[in-house]
């Protein structure tokens, strides 16, 4: 019985090299692809960090800071993140319209950039989307 | 009524132990295999009675009842109020073992003559991993500091609670749909009203008839390892069963697809998100599977292969269980918050991964290949190239699905993985994939010679070159759009040419005069071509989301009442606002009239609700389908008083194809699940060659 | 107290219905004539396999020479089958899986002194368990007794 020929084996391996470039190019470009993704307290732990990165920050919208100004069709918000701790972190949002989870106290995640002047310039402000299945996890 | 369903549960767990032991011990013993036989059986009237006690005490709104009160409330709509049995863990637990003993039993019943000595052991197999989930559901506890002994009277809790409670709290089952609360609430929690939705009433039943019919192919593999039969026997007896849980995958997701594009409300159908992934790696490794099972069959190759892609493809739909059950991927918080479970699951994959793989390599020197791969143009590899890219592209769905959770374990640092990192990625594996779809089936076995290749693949070839150029003409620009469409239609010009050549081509079989000789009756032979359909339903939908995930305009409008506004070719008109107040949910309703060239194309109404007990807002989207393109309208904000909205509209080139692709891939599937004609008459009178001698 | 009874009512039939093959051993139904019916999903089985070459074969996706060795195991494998249908020979404890090894022991063997499939009527080669020739439809020469 033959050996699988040489050929076969070659194509095999371009394909596997082919999709491992894929993963590793993919996972390096940062920013666009991977975002780092962190609580409001995590963040401000090391904000220094982050700066001119892209991040993900996930915290509540702090009730008595959202301003709402903009009109036609675009939306301009600025409000401040935290989570239980006293700490904040201000955002700005401009673009389109956001999620309807969205308002004063509510979970949000927003996506951005850290800006070194201290403000989250944000891309994207996501609802924190409940679970499809499990409504909320048991904590009883 | 709960303890009812609590002690079938407990007696189907004593039962199926009974059944493993029977099976696996009855193997060499007629009687004894009877009895794990009508044990499987047995088994499933007890879930049965178990899954429809949960139905009736769903249906009533029994809120003493935690699983009832945490899923529904008393104005949840009936339907959506059963569908809760799949909402929760528990009740999706009792639902998967449910359809597991099901399975089982549709095995017995559909093996009663069979000879087969795989059936028995493949049975203990089954019995093994109902086992493992009712033991979770009945024996998983967790402390629960407000439990108090002496809350529950029942003995058996009891019992439980004497021997493993603890100072910190009572026992509290981690996922038993039985457990009563010890006082009525008032109100319960409802359904998430995003669930509440004709889709997802079938999506997560789909998706777990897919899961769990996985489990006979493996259970057969590992019976075929455990008696050493490991010829092809195995995969005649379970290639209808593949197919029918591949048939179930696939609607599970295309129509958690259609759920999403339809409820969401942001114009998409798949957003890599974990629970997503969870569905379709078990998909992409049962469509390598149904591939490389053809190679064994035809020439004894991929032996091995094919016992690993099977144990693969069950673990997979456990980790998708586990995943879609656990939120550890949300939150990686879960995991501790939910320890046991989750270890649990994890132990049970370990488990038979390890005790699988154990068994292969015991076995593996009968499993060797027949035939070597001979050439690269040949369809063996072309079948080998297929598996290489659908288990690449399934490991790195697996990648970006686990590697937040990963990462941040590890680093403290959580990442999170977009659609962008997974379009990336596997845009450059799907073409590849595709263009496979259209080489497989064409190609030459063993070697394809150089005439051969071009009588197989001229014309498609020229097809697609042809549409490529006809699009660059139209204006086209985007290269992964030309790439797709173009071997689009190369993969459709094959399916076409093979199709008319089978339509065209005679043969006579061996035994009747060339007077007799028929076109060759493709019709009849369900299994190739279903093939066919299924891979033009595959072409189908790749023209789909191409064309919808490329194409994609947006805009936000804003219009006040009475006013219109253009996007493109279309034009805008706020003209009325309602307010209306249902059971459940505030309803906030904008008509908007839709005109294009002057002329009124719809009158929609698009809505946003609040729904009181859930305290959530759902928006929901309003679609004007056509096959160029879906015009999908939301409200994305309005005014109190009904002055103004902001209307998002999305215009989606295409994407209507992607569910007509699904309908026409579900179908195929089905074509190649039926009988062979052919195998019908010969079964129905098996002697009769032999009568003409 | 009502649930407890349906539980122990319950847990009884079960009892009763799956220990019955174990109480009454002698009673089972047994699977009939169990080998016969092997031989025919096999028979089945092979028969599928032979046609499905065929189309591949007339679909221009199996060289000639390829095609004959494929069509000659699978032909002899089916006749296989059938003697033992027939009652060819006593039934042993053959199982499938010997079978196979048996088959091809008996193909590498068969091959050796294949008929030629030569049609008197046109000179067509054909594949050896043809009974009329592919091309022109001639009978072949009557087959002599195999093995």
């Amino acid at each position: 019985m033959r050996r699988p020929g040489t050929k076969v084996l070659i194509s095999l391996g371009l394909i596997t090299a082919a999709i491992a470039i894929l993963v590793v190019a993919a996972t390096m470009r940062q920013g666009t692809t991977i975002h780092y993704y962190t609580t409001t307290s995590e963040f401000l732990d090391r904000a220094r960090d982050y700066v001119n990165k892209p991040v993900r920050v996930n915290g509540k919208v702090v009730p008595g800071t959202l301003e709402r100004a903009g009109s036609n069709g675009s939306t301009d918000l600025r409000f401040a993140l935290g989570d239980s701790l006293q700490r904040t972190l201000p955002v700005h949002y401009r673009g389109n319209a956001v999620p309807d989870a969205f308002r004063e106290g509510a979970d949000a995640v927003v996506e951005g950039v850290y800006l070194p002047s201290g403000v989250l310039e944000a891309r994207q402000i996501l609802a924190k989307c409940p679970s499809k299945y499990e409504a909320a996890p048991a904590n009883r | 009524m709960a303890e009812i369903g609590h002690y079938s549960l407990l007696i189907a767990f004593f039962l199926a132990l009974y059944s493993t032991i029977a099976s696996f011990a009855g193997t060499r013993v007629p009687d004894l295999g009877e009895s794990a036989r009508r044990a499987a059986l047995a088994l499933f009237w007890l879930l049965t009675i178990a899954a429809c006690t949960l139905v009736y005490l769903l249906a009533v709104r029994d809120l003493t009842v935690e699983y009832v009160a945490r899923y529904t409330s008393t104005v949840l709509p009936m339907s959506y109020a059963i569908s809760a049995f799949w909402a929760g863990n528990a009740g999706s637990l009792l639902f998967w073992v449910w359809l597991l003993s099901a399975y089982a039993a549709l095995v017995v019943r559909g093996t009663r003559k069979s000879p087969s000595r795989l059936v028995i052991p493949a049975l203990g197999v089954m019995m093994l991993i109902a086992l493992f989930f009712l033991g979770l559901i009945l024996f998983l506890y967790r402390i629960d500091p407000e439990m108090t002994p002496g809350m529950v009277r029942d003995p058996f809790y009891a019992t439980l609670q004497v021997l493993f409670g603890s100072p910190e709290g009572g026992l509290h089952p981690a996922c038993n749909p039985f457990w009563r609360l010890p006082l009525r609430p008032a109100e319960g929690l409802g359904l998430n009203p995003q669930l509440q939705n004709p889709g997802m009433m079938f999506h997560p039943p789909t998706l777990y008839l897919g899961y769990v019919g996985m489990a006979v192919p493996y259970a057969f593999a590992m019976a075929a390892l455990l008696t050493g039969r490991v010829g092809n026997e195995w995969l005649s007896l379970t290639r209808r069963w593949t197919l029918v849980a591949w048939f179930f995958l696939s609607i599970g997701n295309i129509l958690g697809g259609w759920w999403a594009y339809v409820t969401l409300g942001w114009g998409g159908y798949w957003g890599w998100d974990p629970v997503e992934n969870a569905a379709f790696i078990p998909w992409l490794l049962a469509t390598a599977f149904l591939h490389s099972v053809i190679m064994q069959e035809k020439r004894g190759m991929f032996r091995t292969w094919n016992m690993v892609l099977v144990l693969i493809t069950f673990v997979s739909t456990i980790f998708g269980t586990y995943l879609t059950r656990s939120g550890v991927i949300s939150s990686v918080h879960a995991f501790a918050r939910n320890e046991a479970f989750n270890i649990a699951f994890l132990a049970f994959m370990a488990v038979a991964l390890v005790v699988s793989f154990a068994l292969l390599f015991a076995r593996r020197n009968q499993l060797a290949s027949e035939n070597p791969i001979e050439a690269v143009l040949s369809r063996e590899a072309a079948f080998l190239f297929n598996n290489v890219v659908l288990v690449g592209i399934a490991l790195v769905v697996l990648f970006g699905t686990v590697f937040p959770a990963i990462s941040s374990a590890f680093t403290g640092v959580q990442v999170s993985m977009g659609p962008a990192w997974f379009n990336n990625v596997l845009w450059p594996l799907w073409a590849m994939l595709l263009l496979l779809t259209g080489v497989g089936p064409v190609i030459s076995w063993r070697r394809a010679r150089r005439n051969e290749f071009r009588r197989g693949f001229a014309i498609p070839f020229a097809v697609g070159i042809v549409v490529a150029a006809a699009l660059v003409l139209a204006g086209m620009r985007n290269g992964y759009a030309l790439a797709f469409f173009a071997i689009c239609a190369f993969v459709l010009g094959t399916i076409a040419q093979e199709v008319f050549r089978m339509l065209r081509t005679r043969t006579g079989t061996l035994d009747s005069p060339p007077a007799r000789k028929a076109p060759v009756a493709a019709f009849t032979r369900n299994r190739r071509f279903g093939s066919y359909i299924v891979h033009l339903g595959v072409i189908i939908v790749a023209v789909g989301v191409t064309g919808s995930s490329l194409f994609e305009r947006q805009s936000d409008l804003v219009l006040r009442q009475g006013e219109a506004r253009p996007f493109e070719d279309h034009v805008f008109r706020y003209t009325s606002f309602r307010r209306a107040q249902e059971p459940n949910r505030d309803v906030y309703a904008a008509g908007v009239e839709v005109a294009r060239a002057g002329e009124v194309r719809a009158k929609v109404e698009v809505v946003k609700e609040d729904y009181h007990a859930e305290q959530m807002r759902w928006t929901k989207a309003r679609i004007l389908s056509s096959v160029v393109e879906d015009v999908y309208l939301t409200l994305a904000a309005f005014q109190e008083d009904g002055s103004a909205i902001i209307l998002s509209v999305r215009r989606i080139p295409l994407v209507v194809w992607l569910w007509i692709g699904g309908a026409v891939l579900v179908l195929g599937s089905l074509i190649a699940m039926l009988p062979d004609t052919r195998e019908r008459v010969r079964r129905a009178r098996p002697a009769s060659r032999t009568g003409e001698r | 107290m009502l649930a407890a009874l349906v539980v122990f009512v319950m847990a009884l039939a079960v009892g009763a219905y799956v220990g019955y093959p174990l109480l009454f051993p002698g009673r089972n139904p047994q699977v009939e004539d169990s080998e016969r019916r092997e031989f025919e999903l096999r028979g089945a089985q092979l028969a599928g396999a032979l046609r499905e070459l065929e189309t591949d074969h007339s679909l221009g996706k199996v060289a000639d020479d390829d095609f004959a060795e494929r069509h000659a195991r699978l032909a002899r494998e089916i006749e296989f089958v059938e003697q033992r249908l027939a009652g060819a020979e006593p039934s042993d404890q053959t199982d499938v899986d010997e079978l196979a090894e048996r088959l091809v022991k008996a193909r590498r063997a068969a091959r050796k002194h294949a008929r030629s499939g030569l049609c008197p009527g046109c000179g067509r080669s054909n594949p050896p368990a043809a009974r009329f020739c592919m091309n022109c439809g001639s009978r072949l020469e009557e087959r002599e007794p195999t093995s």
